[in-house]
């Protein structure tokens, strides 16, 4: 549209105002363009292209001035023109390279895209140079080879002739730029090229012509022009436009570019900040680590000394002691405690602690832990390295009231966090790889002062420090060890030095008892032979008894030696026999008549009328009484009496002789059995003998299984008590056969202890206990009491036959309250081998397989055994039935047998020393106790059982300390508080009843918390044990003990009241005063019993 | 006619029995005491010319007894032989040293006492 507009408006052209309009309007138009497109592109070839604009608008403008003269006077055009035109054309042509080139070819990294400065084009446009130059050189050689073609001979002329030659070659080049060009600006570019080639043929045409031909051709010219400056501008529009979209694309590029290497950055700062951080927590790290292995330098160099300091300590109890504090100072924990693994109990001993108050300290030193618990509590999930962790809620590890069951353990906390917070307690076992791995004990600690310390530091430490105190703890061990070993030696060889000294003692006293005889002898003798021909028959006479006599004092005196040594050294064999004891006494009482008569002592007899029967050697017993008596006729005074009591107990007879002499001196008492214990005094040379006396006595008791012991009646006299066994268990001999692994003397005494014990326990006359030989399929009686010998060696009982069988086979148990009566009996004389109506019948079994059964008949103080001693046998049989299994397994001389053996052993020591009937009487009352307190009939029976057995430490810890009046030493003390735990200790074998454990371990705690051992108050004791305090404490007041005054019942049930509350728990104490008035007629008929026994033959000798 | 009177000391029964008998036979005049308490007692009532003394007596032993003897000016002249079942030297040397003239030990030969006895007196010149 617009062409052809342009097209109507160059045709009506006339006047060259009009063309010189339009042609300034698109030449500036071209220029604003020009311009443009340098301000845009920032091109440099904008003044070329300028240059070559301007040189075409100078050469038009010159057409146009001499016009006129071209119209009229064909004059040449003129030289100025041409050369413009030349100059436009040749710088064009410059310029059109910049389209030649396709988009793509474009180099993409050179800064400037449309850059053609290549050597191809450089080289191409200097031949090009070269062309144009020869074809002006051409223009030059045709004007002056071919004269007149330029009219007139001029340098003008020649000059138009090699520009215009020149011309034609730019022309030429022209038009091959434009058909290399771009297809999109080709036809634009030839159009151009075209119409100012046209316009200067025109111009130049027009120069050779005149008037309207010459004016037609200007005409045309100037079209020519006008159609080239709006191609021009065309083709720098389409050029601009085109550079525009490549300079679009090439900022798309550039920006796509720019996004990639954006993301590129951005990866790699993000690879750059990882790296950083890297290396921060690296760095970060290696901090810590140094900080941490400054730490552990800093710890273990605290370790180091806490190695060193308790390497060097000897003490076992100062070494923990110091671990502890160690553990609390270095290592900040404010509560430590140190426990110890005793081999024994196989429980943990609380040997050092820190950080305690005064509350938990008793507790927690008297709290044994025994190892079944300590497992319990480590759980594995808890573990880290060899520690475990507690979240246990109970305080600081007080052993909770009641039976100490295993520890309550937080549930739902399954993992360890790192948190101290949540941990209540750190367990650091101290582990010996010595003795074939064992947990020697642990390290407890709590409430480490710095919350934030690493807990791995802090496990490291301990258990450096745990590995550092086993090795002191062994070392201290070995070292105590010895240090005792060499104590033992050092009293062994002190004791040898007084041996010495007393065995010197000894010959000089017995040289001297020699001496005394022989000296008579010798003297009478020689008086005889000097007078033998003048003595009177009187005389001599009276002489000989006096030989006669003294000899048979030495031959005495010969004998006791010779008994003595003998029965030290075991030579003589003696028999046990049936020994009536009343007989014993009246013989031996006899036997010392004479002593008696000549310092005039009364000599009392309180016997039994039944006589008392043991099983012992006649003659022993004999000199055993003999030797009492003569004792005590030696140190009671002229005119003074002397006792001799003889008691009828289940199980054992009591002999008791009192004299009132002046008693034994304090210091003797221990000792005054010892061999060779004499008399080297003036006091006791007063009393003559050979001061062997208590020695043989002390023999014979010990042989006989005995116990015999001495204490001061103050103001009165002394009393020797010997309790003999009546030892009428009879041992199956085939049992002391046994696979010839036992030996015999320890299967004996086993079994004999086993069913002593049964008879003591139940008060029983007879015992027995049967075996289940199961390949036979029958019961054959090991041992028993009170029975014929024909029957223990030869009865069988078939399963099932009989009440035995039947209890064997049923594993139930049998109480016969009245053999006549019950309908179950039917194998009667085949069944019966007591003398008793009422019968009681247990099984022994562990865990439902049945071993035997125990048997007893025959209760001693009541017409039948009743429905509560059947539960007592059970619960005892229990116990067997443990004991048993042991015998069964035991296959070498290991130290277990024995303990079991003690174990009955003492129980039954313990009562035997116990003076009294009372015991029984008090067990009827706690039955009656137990139902008034509402406590089970289970809980009823286990206490009776408690009670059965529940002093049996005393027998270790000595008699005579609590026999001793007055107030006992602080070692004393301590020993006597021992008691408590030792029972426990030697239950042991044989319980594993916590609830009757405990009740013994606490059978000392006063309610108000100052007992012993653990120093427990009210709710805290178990209840059994704060029932044995106060049955205990009324047996002790009711029964005659040497350290106190025997009280009246009424009495003892108000010390009781007195002591309520703060000995005694207040309401125990209420409902057992109840109970013992209900039962008042028992205590009484005890009473009228010991009257009748006072009715008894007081017999003075002469 | 006495040869001199003679106290002898001894808790045995048999010994003053026998001493009493020889002694006597000897013509001695004896009297006798079973303990030192006795002894000393005798001794300042009858004034005898020897005393023959046991060690191993109850009350106050032989030693005592001796020292004591020793101690009173109507005593202290009076030769004292001590007759015991303590034949140490020891015992001897401690019963020279209480004032013994002599130390006779059991069993003893009653011949050799008499003469020892014969002797001490003899040299007084009674």
């Amino acid at each position: 549209m617009e062409t052809v507009q342009f097209m109507q408006i160059a045709a009506n052209i006339e006047a060259p105002t009009t063309y010189m309009a339009l042609g300034s309007v698109l030449a500036v138009l071209m220029f604003l363009t020009l311009w443009r497109e340098m301000a845009t592109t920032n091109t440099s070839r904008f003044f070329p292209r300028s240059i070559a604009a301007l040189s075409f608008v100078a050469s038009r403008v010159l057409v146009i001035i001499f016009t006129a003269a071209l119209v009229d006077d064909h004059a040449p055009p003129p030289l100025l023109y041409v050369f413009l035109n030349l100059v436009c054309l040749y710088l064009a042509s410059g310029s059109i390279p910049y389209s030649t080139r396709t988009p793509e070819d474009w180099p993409v990294d050179s800064g400037l895209a449309l850059s053609p400065d290549e050597d191809g084009s450089r080289d191409s446009r200097r031949s090009f140079n070269y062309q144009v130059a020869i074809f002006g050189l051409l223009g030059a050689l045709v004007y002056i080879v071919v004269p007149r073609i330029g009219g007139d001979a001029s340098l003008g002329s020649f000059l138009n002739m090699v520009f215009m030659a020149a011309t034609i070659r730019v022309v030429i080049e022209l038009f091959r730029l434009s058909r290399m060009a771009r297809t999109e600006l080709r036809h634009t570019l030839l159009a151009l090229v075209g119409s100012l080639s046209l316009s200067w043929i025109l111009v130049v045409a027009a120069s050779a012509f005149k008037g309207t031909m010459a004016l037609h051709l200007l005409q045309g010219a100037r079209a020519a022009d006008i159609f080239a400056l709006v191609t021009g501008l065309f083709s720098l529009q389409s050029t601009y436009v085109i550079q525009g979209f490549q300079h679009r694309a090439a900022a798309d590029n550039n920006r796509e570019e720019a996004d990639k290497a954006k993301a590129e950055l951005k990866l790699m700062n993000e690879v750059a900040s990882d790296l950083y951080e890297d290396s921060s927590s690296m760095i970060q790290r290696q901090q810590d680590r140094f900080r941490g292995l400054m730490g552990r330098v800093d710890s273990l160099e605290k370790i180091l000394q806490i190695g060193i300091s308790i390497q060097q300590t000897k003490d076992l109890k100062e070494l923990l002691q110091m671990v502890s504090q160690l553990v609390h100072e270095e290592l900040g924990f404010r509560t430590v405690i140190m426990r110890l693994l005793n081999d024994r109990t196989q429980s943990f001993e609380t040997k050092a602690y820190v950080g305690l108050n005064a509350d938990a300290q008793g507790a927690v030193m008297n709290h044994r832990l025994p190892v079944a618990e300590y497992e319990q509590m480590i759980e594995p999930r808890f573990r880290i390295s060899r520690s475990y962790f507690l979240k246990n809620r109970t305080p600081v590890d007080t052993p909770p009231p009641g039976p100490p069951q295993e520890m309550e353990i937080a549930e739902g906390s399954a993992l360890v966090s790192d948190h101290w917070s949540e941990i209540d307690r750190l367990i650091v076992p101290l582990y010996d790889d010595t003795e074939g791995g064992q947990t020697v004990g642990y390290i407890s600690v709590e409430e480490p002062e710095n919350s934030d310390i690493s807990m791995v530091d802090a496990i490291d430490n301990l258990e450096s420090i745990a590995t550092l105190a086993v090795t002191a703890i062994r070392n201290a061990r070995y070292y105590e060890e010895v240090a005792e070993k060499n104590e033992k030696l050092r009293l062994y060889a002190e004791k040898l030095t007084n041996l010495n000294q007393m065995k010197s003692n000894f010959v000089a006293t017995v040289s001297h008892e020699f001496r005394t005889p022989l000296t008579s002898i010798k003297a009478y003798c020689e008086t005889l032979l000097k007078n033998a021909d003048n003595v009177d028959r009187n005389i001599l006479k009276e002489f000989l008894v006096v030989i006669d006599e003294e000899s048979d004092r030495l031959m005495a005196l010969i004998e006791d030696i010779l008994d003595f040594s003998q029965m030290e050294s075991g030579a003589i064999k003696f028999e046990r026999a049936p020994c009536n004891m009343n007989e014993t006494v009246e013989l031996a009482t006899a036997e010392l008549n004479r002593n008696f008569e000549r310092k005039q002592i009364t000599v009392h007899h309180v016997m039994p009328d039944t006589p008392v029967r043991v099983r012992a050697e006649r003659e022993l017993m004999k000199q055993l009484l003999v030797n009492l008596l003569h004792n005590a006729s030696k140190f009671t005074p002229d005119k003074g009496d002397v006792w001799i009591r003889l008691e009828d107990e289940t199980v054992s007879a009591r002999i008791i002789v009192e004299d009132n002499g002046i008693g034994v001196p304090e210091g003797e008492i221990e000792n005054i059995f010892d061999h060779f214990h004499q008399v080297d005094s003036g006091a006791t040379r007063e009393y003559g003998g050979t001061g062997m006396g208590l020695a043989i006595c002390k023999n014979i008791v010990d042989w006989h299984d005995g116990k015999i012991w001495v204490e001061n009646l103050p103001g009165r006299g002394a009393r020797f008590v010997v309790v003999i066994p009546k030892k009428q268990v009879i041992v199956r001999n085939h049992v002391l056969n046994l696979e010839g692994t036992l030996r015999r003397f320890e299967v004996e005494r086993y079994l004999e202890v086993l069913v002593e014990m049964v008879a003591e326990l139940m008060n029983a006359k007879n015992a027995s206990l049967m075996m289940l030989d199961s390949t036979a399929g029958e019961l054959r009686i090991e041992s028993a009491l009170g029975m014929d010998h024909e029957v223990v060696e030869h009865a069988r009982v078939k399963l099932g036959e009989g009440i035995s069988g039947r209890v064997a086979q049923e594993n139930r148990s049998y109480l016969v309250e009245d053999i006549d009566r019950d309908t179950r009996v039917q194998m009667r004389n085949n069944d019966y081998i007591y003398d008793s109506r009422s019968f009681l019948s247990v099984p022994i079994a562990i865990e439902g397989e049945v071993l035997g059964v125990i048997n007893v008949a025959n209760p001693a103080l009541k017409e039948t055994f009743e429905q509560s001693d059947c539960q007592l046998l059970e619960m005892f049989a229990g116990r067997m039935a443990l004991a048993l299994s042991k015998l069964s397994s035991f296959t070498d001389s290991s130290g277990e047998f024995e303990s079991v053996r003690v174990a009955f052993k003492s129980m039954l020591d313990a009562r035997r020393y116990i003076d009294d009937n009372s015991a029984t009487n008090i067990a009827t009352v706690l039955k009656d106790v137990a139902r008034r307190m509402g406590l089970t009939v289970e809980e009823g029976t286990t206490l009776r059982y408690v009670f059965a057995v529940y002093d049996l430490g005393l027998a270790h810890v000595g008699y005579n300390i609590i026999k001793q009046p007055g107030q006992l030493s602080a070692a004393e003390r301590k020993s006597v508080e021992q008691h408590t735990i030792i029972g426990t200790d030697m239950l042991k074998p044989i319980e594993m009843s916590t609830t009757v454990r405990d009740a013994v371990l606490y059978h000392h705690e006063n309610f108000d918390g100052s007992g012993y051992p653990g120093r427990l108050a009210g709710e805290e004791i178990p209840v059994l044990a704060r029932i044995i305090r106060v049955a205990d404490t009324f047996r002790a007041l009711v029964s005659h003990r040497p350290y106190q005054k025997q009280y009246s019942v009424k009495e003892a049930t108000d010390v009781l009241r007195q002591r309520s509350g703060s000995y005694f728990d207040p309401a125990i104490v209420r409902v057992f005063v109840e109970s013992v008035k209900a039962n008042a007629d028992l205590f009484e008929k005890k009473r009228r019993k010991g009257v009748a026994k006072k009715k008894a033959v007081a017999e003075t000798v002469k | 006619m006495s040869m001199g009177k003679i106290l002898v000391v001894d808790d045995e029964v048999y010994i003053l029995h026998i001493l009493d008998f020889s002694l006597g036979a000897e013509g001695f005049e004896v009297i006798t005491a079973n303990n030192g308490e006795l002894a000393i007692e005798k001794a300042k009532q009858e004034k005898p010319n020897l005393i023959v003394l046991d060690i191993m007596m109850p009350v106050l032993d032989g030693y005592e007894t001796c020292r004591r003897l020793k101690r009173e000016t109507e005593t202290k002249n009076i030769p004292v032989v001590l007759l015991t079942a303590k034949g140490r030297d020891v015992d001897k040397r401690l019963g020279y040293e209480v004032g013994a003239v002599d130390y006779i030990v059991k069993p003893f030969s009653p011949n050799r006492l008499i003469e020892r006895i014969q002797e001490i007196l003899g040299c007084r010149k009674v």
